[in-house]
Parts: structure tokens; C-alpha cells; sequence
């Protein structure tokens, strides 16, 4: 069975592209457009890693990841970001929480899954 | 010579001598003859007759010589009584004369007995004396009587300064030894009295003036300055001053004086005179005419009157600076004062230093002033500047992120297509797509060195510090090129100094470094050419590593325009050589934020260049030429 992967991500071109990886790499890719979206989701299912963007529509994906860390059923499931912000602080910020990890777009295709799965071997 | 002496002398009779040849002359005649009869009466023998005229040729002869002898005498004692009689007659008239020397004297000359009765006195004393007597009925004043008495006991010489009339005569009391009185020397010393008070008042206003200018040193504002020269003024002891004074000066209105500073002035005052328009009362009437006013009491040119007012005089002193008036000083004078040219000449004085002062201290308060608007507007700017940087640099963030993210799907896909992972493409698809590839990323390391510059100037790049080997650091930037050296046949030198050991700093960011000089010592240089590394301490605390290329090299002109930002040299080779124009200004921004120094040398253009920089092994140990 493939593992479902929860794909937050507001630009429509780049969730189409992470999909396709993603797919590719041999995931069931469940999208959502913003938090709002991703809350509905969450509420039926598990997914088993969550990939998101921090400059989300309608909030920080590092707000979303507080929420998460509060709540008994998502707690545990690792977070990997994937941002285009290199600012410092946003960079601090998404180091500050235990099993997260980040990339940084662009996205390097020919490892992307890979850097994930690094990722999650690290927390 | 004692005059009894030289009488005595002129007076005296023959002497001996003398009076024994008068009695020899008479006798030898008188035995001559005798001799002569009897040899006469007795006639005989011729040696008798023989010794007869021997006789009386011997006797003629002594009487001869005696009587000469004699008359030689007689004439030096006559020459002798003449001479006398001069001497005694020049005498006379030197006494004479000595005599007049006192009567002469200008100056008085007084001798008083025990008793203070006068013996002798001359002219100049006479007139004193009659001035005495019709003064008080007696010849001498009590207080002289008085000094002379002290005088004998003490048998001491004394001074005695005498006022008389307009003049003032010293006399110096002398008592003469053994004599029941003493002499009196007068002097008249009026003109040096005179001199001597002008020098004292000379000299107090000197004192008044240098400690006005002494207070115009004090860092204080020019009110309190104004406030110290009036309380100044007042203590002036020559100056029969009230207690109380004012300084005006012309502010905004060129034609109205303001009271910027006083002391005793009447409550009523402090409002009446706040302004006083030129022409106004006395203060007024000096602003308008430009000279001092002088009023004796409350005259009517006195206009401003109060409940109370105590009668008083003014001076009223313009104070002038070039050709305006800047103020008015006002002093308070004791009813009945007189006006003195010397105390108006003072008073103009310390107006005039007034002025100086006041122009000068007005100045430098509105120099403060403007400072202090300069300084506002300077804290206004910068803080406008340091809200402009925050803003540029979080535009330039969002910016990066807005653009970063089409780029993210523009490579991916491109990569995804290019790896043909959905389906095979013919060789001018692959060529196309590798050109969106490059542009994409050449696009995607602008954004990254623009976005790096941002975040330097804002202040927002902080290294990430860490201990690292430096040698290991640059074979591995090496490693990086070295396939793009081969491609070119470049030779790759590399020459590091086995101690230069490990460096604490941001090692991602040196590596950055290091492999943008690399790169573009390989983009410089032309095919078949060398490039290397060369690295040794500089000193105990840094560091110097070069990386140098055997390229196109560099005119000196250039050597500070390469760090600028987007600086590209214009030359056939820009094109051939398309860079961010980033690169080196975020070298040079990351070395001096690890406190070191990049700079570049070469010899000309061809002839290749060396790109150096000193890296402290320390931040600490800043680096600095």
C-alpha cells in the first residue's frame, strides 16, 4: 500500500510539479490549497508526512504546525517544508520545531523525494 | 672754611722776621754813621781809612740785602691780605645767596619750635600760613602742632599729607639734632595725586571690563551673562551707583528695546519697560539718538513714573555693534550725581565690550539652535533611511519568494522533461530545454545574490560561525571546478602553506567565496591558460589567500569597480562572459563582515590577475589597512 503524503501548497504549478515527484517516487498525494483545505482533510484522514509551504493564503504554515503539536491525533506526524522564503528568521523558525525538517525551492527534481525522506530520517 | 677763621688770618700782624729786619735797618745806620764820624774826627793812618770803607761797603751791602729782603715781604703779605679780602667777600656773597635758597624754594619750607611756634618760613609757607590764619585764626593748624610734638618726642622724621584748597601738599617733618625745632619740607603733590587716582580708576575699570569679558567664557546663556554684568557694574566703588540696573536689547522689532535682564527694579518696572519703543523715556531717548543719556534726578524727560518711586539719576549707555544698536544699558544713579566725561568714557567702554558679547553669544545660540534643528532632522532621516532599508529589504524577501516560486516550477519542469522520465525528445528539444534550464537558473542566482546584498545591507546576514580547517576548505572548492578547469584546459596550481591550520568563521559562506573567485578565475581565462590557489599566513592573527588566474586580467582603474555592485568590465569579453555582476560585491561584503579585507592586483589587461583577501582567524582580530 502506498503511503499518503498531505501536499499543502497554494501555487497551483508548483503542487502539480511536486505531485508528479511525488507520484513518481511512489506516494499517494492528497493536495490541499491552503489550511483551511488541509484541517478538512486532516479530519478524516491520517497522512503519514505532511509537506507544506510556510506562506500559506490564509495563515503561516509555522502557525499550522503549532495547531498540529497541540492535537493528540497529528502530533506525531513529521512535517517537511518546502519554501522559496530564505530569510533567516523563517529558516530559524521552522528549525525551532522537533520533527520538521525544510527544503528550499527550487526544488531539485532528481532528489526531491529522497531529500524528503532524508529529512524525515533526521527527526 | 669757617668764616672766624679766614677774619683772623686777614687781621694778623708782621712777623718776627719782619719786625727784627725793621729794627736791624734803623740800627745799622745808625752805626754806620757813628763809625764814619769817629773815623772822621780821627784822621791818621790809611789801614784805619781801609777798614772804614770796608766797613761801610759790608754795611751798605747787608743793608742792601736786608732791605730788599724786607720789601719782598712786605709784598706777600700785601698779596696775601688781598687774597683774603676776596675770599672773605665770595664768602659773603655765597652766604647770601645759600640764604636765598630756602626763600627761593617753591615749595614751602617751615621751622617750628618745641613749642610750635614758627622761627622761620618762607614764601611759598607765607601763603599757606595766611590761608591758615584766616581759616582758623591760627598760624598753624592743630594736626601740624600735633606731628611736630610727636615728631620731638619720637626724634623721628614723619610725613604729613595736607589737602588745601584744590592742592595736596606732602610735608615731611625733620628734626634737626640738638636744636629746639624741627624743619618742615613741603611738597605739592596734587598732580601726582592726580596721576595716581586716574591710574587706580584706570585700573578698576580694567577690572570691570576683563571680568565682563571673563563672563562672557562662561558656558551660560546670554541672560545670565547680562544678569553678572550688571550685579558687576555695582560694585564699582567710585561710582555712586543705586543698587539697581537694567540692559535692554533690540530683538525681533528693530525699533523696540526688550529688558533682557535686571536687578532691583521695582515690580511695576518689570511689565512698564518689558518693550520700550525707541524715543521712549530716557532708555528710549539713548536707543534713538545713539548716545548716552545722562539725567541728574527725575527730570521730565523721565516719562515713566510709579507709586514710590525714590528720586534717582540714570546714565543711559547705548550699546553699539558696527553701525546698529544692539541694546541699551540703564544704571541707577544717587540723586545729584554729576555727569563725569570719565565715567561716560568707562560706561561707552563696557558698552562696547557688551556688544561684542552680546553679537557673539546671539551667534552661537543661533548656531546652537540650527544645530539642533540639524540634528533632528538628521535623526528623522536616519530613522527614515534605517525604515526605507527594512522596507527594501522585505520587499526584496517577498520579492525573492514571489519570484523563487514560479522559478521552482519553470526548472522542475524543465529538469522533468529534460530527464525524459514522460517520453523521449529529439536533440533540438533537449538544446531548447537546456536553454530554459541555464536562463532559469542564471535568473534563479541573480535573485540569490540580490537577495544575499538585501540582506547584508540590512544588517540581516548573520554568520554562522565555526572552527574549519581552511586547507581542507579550499581543495574542496576545488573539487567543485575542477571539471569545468579540465573542460578547459586550464592547469590548476595550488601552493598551501602546511601551517596555516584551522580559521573560525562561516565556512558555507567562505566556501561561497572561494569558489566565486574560482569560477571566475576559470571564466577569465582563456582556454590552455593556468589558475591556482596560493595561501600562507599573513600574519600571527590572519591569513592570505590568493587565487589567481593567467587571464584577461584588469586595468588599474577598475581594481575598486569590480566590488561595486553589477559591475561588469565593458569589453568584448562581457558577453562571452555573462555573470550576475553580484558576485564580487558579496565577496567583498562577506570578507568585511568576517572584519578582513578583499582586494585585486594585476599587471594590465592579458596579463591575468590575483584576487586577495586576508581572513582573520578570528573575527575578533579584525583586520585593517
Amino acid at each position: 500500500m502506498k503511503k499518503l503524503i498531505l501536499l499543502i501548497e497554494d501555487d497551483a504549478r508548483n503542487r502539480k510539479l511536486e505531485k508528479v515527484l511525488l507520484e513518481a517516487g511512489g506516494y499517494e498525494v492528497l493536495e490541499a490549497i491552503n489550511a483551511q483545505e488541509a484541517l478538512t482533510f486532516l479530519k478524516k484522514t491520517r497522512p503519514e508526512i505532511i509537506l507544506m509551504d510556510v506562506r500559506l493564503p490564509d495563515t503561516r504554515g509555522t502557525e499550522l504546525v503549532k495547531m498540529f503539536r497541540t492535537d493528540e491525533n497529528l502530533k506525531g506526524i513529521p512535517i517537511v517544508f518546502v519554501t522559496a522564503s530564505a530569510m533567516l528568521d523563517d529558516v530559524q523558525e521552522m528549525e525551532s520545531f522537533s520533527n520538521c525538517g525544510y527544503i528550499l525551492k527550487p526544488i531539485n527534481t532528481r532528489t526531491f523525494v529522497k531529500d524528503i525522506e532524508k529529512c524525515i530520517a533526521k527527526t | 672754611m669757617p668764616l672766624g677763621k679766614i677774619k683772623e688770618k686777614s687781621q694778623s700782624k708782621l712777623s718776627i722776621p719782619q719786625l727784627l729786619l725793621l729794627f736791624i735797618i734803623p740800627l745799622s745806620f745808625l752805626l754806620v754813621f757813628f763809625i764814619t764820624y769817629k773815623s772822621l774826627l780821627t784822621p791818621g793812618e790809611a789801614g784805619i781809612r781801609w777798614w772804614f770803607l770796608i766797613l761801610v761797603t759790608i754795611i751798605s751791602i747787608l743793608f742792601g740785602v736786608l732791605s730788599r729782603l724786607y720789601s719782598r715781604n712786605l709784598k706777600l703779605a700785601n698779596i696775601r691780605l688781598e687774597q683774603e679780602t676776596v675770599a672773605y667777600k665770595r664768602m659773603e656773597e655765597e652766604i647770601k645767596n645759600l640764604a636765598k635758597f630756602p626763600a627761593q624754594n617753591p615749595n614751602p619750607v617751615l621751622r617750628i619750635s618745641r613749642d610750635c611756634a614758627i622761627l622761620y618760613f618762607n614764601a611759598a609757607a607765607g601763603a599757606l600760613i595766611n590761608e591758615w590764619k584766616t581759616a582758623s585764626g591760627k598760624l598753624l593748624p592743630e594736626y601740624i602742632c600735633k606731628q611736630v610734638k610727636e615728631s620731638f618726642t619720637s626724634n623721628l622724621s614723619k610725613n604729613l599729607e595736607l589737602i588745601h584748597g584744590a592742592d595736596v601738599f606732602l610735608f615731611s617733618i625733620i628734626p634737626v639734632e640738638n636744636e629746639a625745632y624741627v624743619n618742615l619740607y613741603g611738597q605739592n603733590i596734587t598732580e601726582l595725586k592726580e596721576t595716581e587716582n586716574e591710574l587706580r580708576l584706570n585700573y578698576e575699570a580694567q577690572s570691570v571690563l576683563y571680568d565682563i569679558a571673563r563672563f562672557s567664557l562662561e558656558p551660560v546663556p546670554l541672560k545670565e551673562i547680562l544678569e553678572k554684568v550688571i550685579d558687576r557694574l555695582m560694585f564699582i566703588p567710585w561710582f555712586a551707583l543705586e543698587q539697581k540696573g537694567s540692559i535692554f536689547l533690540v530683538e525681533d522689532d528693530p525699533e523696540v528695546l526688550v529688558m533682557k535682564a535686571q536687578r532691583g527694579l521695582a515690580e511695576s518696572l518689570l511689565t512698564f519697560c518689558a518693550r520700550v519703543p525707541f524715543g521712549k523715556c530716557l532708555c528710549g531717548k539713548a536707543a534713538q539718538t545713539n548716545q548716552v543719556v545722562f539725567s541728574l534726578c527725575v527730570d521730565e524727560c523721565h516719562t515713566v513714573h510709579y507709586q514710590g518711586m525714590p528720586a534717582h539719576g540714570h546714565y543711559c549707555v547705548p550699546i553699539r555693534y558696527r553701525d546698529r544698536l544692539s541694546g541699551v544699558i540703564n544704571l541707577y544713579l544717587k540723586e545729584g550725581h554729576q555727569r563725569s566725561p570719565k565715567e561716560e568714557e568707562f560706561l561707552n567702554s563696557v558698552a562696547n565690550v557688551l556688544a561684542g558679547i552680546i553679537e557673539h553669544k546671539k551667534a552661537e545660540e543661533a548656531l546652537k539652535q540650527a544645530h539642533e534643528t540639524l540634528e533632528i532632522k538628521v535623526k528623522e532621516r536616519t530613522l527614515e533611511l534605517t525604515r526605507a532599508y527594512k522596507v527594501k529589504s522585505e520587499f526584496l524577501a517577498n520579492m525573492s519568494h514571489e519570484l523563487r516560486t514560479p522559478l521552482n516550477s519553470i526548472i522542475g519542469f524543465s529538469e522533468v522533461l529534460f530527464d525524459q522520465s514522460f517520453g523521449t525528445l529529439n536533440e533540438r528539444q533537449k538544446d531548447y530545454l537546456n536553454d530554459v534550464l541555464f536562463s532559469a537558473k542564471h535568473l534563479l542566482s541573480l535573485i540569490n545574490d540580490v537577495l544575499d546584498i538585501a540582506k547584508i545591507e540590512a544588517g540581516k546576514m548573520q554568520l554562522s560561525l565555526s572552527v574549519f580547517s581552511l586547507k581542507s576548505l579550499l581543495e574542496d572548492s576545488l573539487i567543485l571546478i575542477k571539471e569545468k578547469a579540465r573542460e578547459r584546459k586550464l592547469e590548476i596550481l595550488l601552493d598551501i602553506a602546511e601551517d596555516i591550520g584551522n580559521v573560525e568563521a562561516d565556512e558555507r559562506k567562505i566556501k561561497q567565496i572561494v569558489y566565486n573567485l574560482l569560477n571566475n578565475a576559470v571564466k577569465f581565462t582563456p582556454d590552455g591558460g593556468k589558475i591556482g590557489i596560493r595561501a600562507k599566513k599573513y600574519d600571527l592573527a590572519a591569513i592570505e589567500i590568493d587565487i589567481w588566474d593567467s587571464g584577461i586580467g584588469l586595468s588599474s582603474e577598475n581594481f575598486e569597480k569590480v566590488f561595486e555592485d553589477f559591475f561588469q568590465v565593458e569589453n568584448s569579453y562581457t558577453k562571452k562572459y555573462e555573470g550576475t555582476g553580484l558576485g564580487l560585491a558579496l565577496t567583498k561584503k562577506i570578507i568585511e563582515l568576517h572584519a578582513g579585507k578583499v582586494w585585486v592586483e594585476s599587471a594590465g589587461l592579458g596579463k591575468g590577475s590575483v584576487f586577495k583577501f586576508i581572513l582573520p582567524v578570528k573575527r575578533q582580530f579584525a583586520y585593517s589597512i
